[in-house]
């Protein structure tokens, strides 16, 4: 009897202390469930705000490069313009001053150009592919070099606004880089779609660089924290003396 | 001639061309162009803007220097910037214009650098494209022809300064100021300086 109460009694308490155990592990788990919940959500919110924060930066920066367009043409446009007016008008000769009211309507023009340029929601009213010919015009008409841009496939524009604008600010980055480092004689884009598959290929014949030894410039990596915003992806071919091919695609 | 704006390169050198002495070899739109043709071909002046495409001004100029050419330098800017001016100084440029100067101004210049009295002076920069002060003598000014330079050493002769002292007030070398009197004789058509300051008086040049 003795023997079989303490057995009992044994099983009861190993009985027990599995019990806890199990009511133990459950607790664990739920708490740890609950914890990896947080810590997901709190993920997904620190990428939204990563997202916004990079939109507001692209927005912001696209707006910086158009207020420098502007004033870069005021200085180097209209202001000599007007510079030339004044010294064709000084002569008194009927000659002049025709040529002197040639100027002046050219000045005009180059005005209301200027002004729509600035007046121009880009979002919203601006295509995607008539951006690229207004970048590739803009650095063509500043006599830097030669522009060419092809498309393939049948045209569409990007509905997702948040990844035209960065799209936009990538291709003006690209655009920049080549601009300031790579001295080309034509730089060329390429334009591919392929249903909701967008290639954008951007080459220049310019002096290149090694990818090896400059996989980290603050450029390149901006470049690449960006695409991967909009989940998309970017190569970058070059070699020194060879020019440089920026490849990205992404789902629009 | 290089400067990327080629309308107003064309407009310049139409300009510049209106003097018989003269004579424009060639414009290009950046300083690479530019280089090549100085190297191949002679030229005594070469004028220049600072920004331009690729090769920019400062860019052609320390090219230029190092290469040792003879070739004088006129930097015909948009700048009136005293860092800028200061720089250009320093490359050793022979003069620096603004290009909302007067014409005449240019032409006096280019005149002054290949006799080799220019003096640089940032003021004188300023002055060059400040508002004519002589407008109101814009009767006589079409009449005789004379410039707003020229209105203000008549002046200053009519206050009976020497040329030395117009010199200095202008920043002007004495023989530039010299120049611009002789010019001033002919336009005028006076053989004496009491005869000037009677022109001047008549004016209202005070």
């Amino acid at each position: 009897m003795e023997s079989n109460s303490i057995e009992l009694f044994i099983v009861l308490l190993s009985g027990i202390f599995l019990m806890f155990i199990m009511s133990g592990f459950i607790v664990a788990m739920v708490l740890i469930h609950r914890q990896r919940q947080v810590k997901s959500r709190h993920r997904v919110e620190l990428m939204k705000a990563d997202y916004e924060k990079t939109i507001l930066n692209v927005e912001k920066e696209i707006r910086e490069e158009t207020l420098q367009y502007v004033s870069q043409e005021l200085h180097d446009n209209i202001g000599q313009l007007l510079s030339l007016t004044k010294l064709v008008l000084n002569n008194p000769e009927p000659s002049s001053v025709l040529e002197g009211k040639k100027l002046i309507n050219q000045i005009i023009k180059e005005v209301r150009s200027l002004s729509k340029s600035i007046n121009r929601d880009y979002i919203k009213d601006l295509k995607f592919e008539d951006f690229l010919k207004d970048e590739l015009d803009k650095v063509e008409r500043s006599g830097f070099c030669k522009t060419e841009l092809t498309q393939k496939g049948t045209v569409m524009d990007i509905p997702d606004e948040n990844k035209k604008l960065i799209l936009i600010r990538l291709v003006q980055e690209c655009l920049n880089n080549a601009i300031k480092h790579a001295s080309p004689t034509w730089i060329k884009i390429h334009l591919e779609h392929d249903g909701p598959h967008l290639g954008l290929t951007i080459t220049d014949d310019g002096v290149g660089f090694d990818t090896n030894t400059h996989p980290k410039g603050l450029g390149l990596i901006n470049l690449q924290s960006r695409i991967n915003a909009i989940d998309g992806n970017i190569y970058i071919l070059s070699e020194p003396q060879k020019g440089t091919q920026i490849k990205m695609s992404v789902m629009v | 001639m290089a400067d990327d704006h080629k309308m107003f390169a064309q407009g310049m050198a139409n300009i510049l061309r209106r003097e018989p002495d003269f004579d424009i070899v060639g414009i290009f739109t950046n300083g690479k162009q530019a280089l090549s043709h100085i190297q191949q071909e002679e030229a005594d002046l070469l004028i220049t803007d600072m920004n331009m495409p690729g090769m920019d001004g400062i860019g052609l100029i320390q090219e230029l220097k190092k290469q040792q050419t003879k070739i004088k330098i006129i930097v015909l800017s948009m700048y009136d910037d005293e860092e800028i001016f200061k720089n250009c100084v320093k490359q050793g440029v022979n003069a620096y214009v603004l290009k909302n100067a007067d014409p005449d101004e240019l032409v006096f210049t280019i005149r002054e650098v290949m006799e080799k009295r220019h003096i640089m002076n940032f003021d004188h920069v300023l002055y060059q494209a400040e508002d004519n002060p002589f407008d109101h003598l814009d009767t006589y000014a079409l009449k005789f022809k004379l410039s707003k330079r020229e209105f203000e050493i008549l002046r200053y002769v009519a206050k009976g300064k020497t040329n030395r002292e117009i010199a200095e007030i202008l920043y002007l070398s004495v023989h530039t100021v010299e120049t611009h009197r002789k010019h001033i004789h002919t336009k005028l058509g006076v053989s004496s300086s009491a005869e000037l300051i009677k022109k001047a008086m008549d004016m209202g040049l005070r």
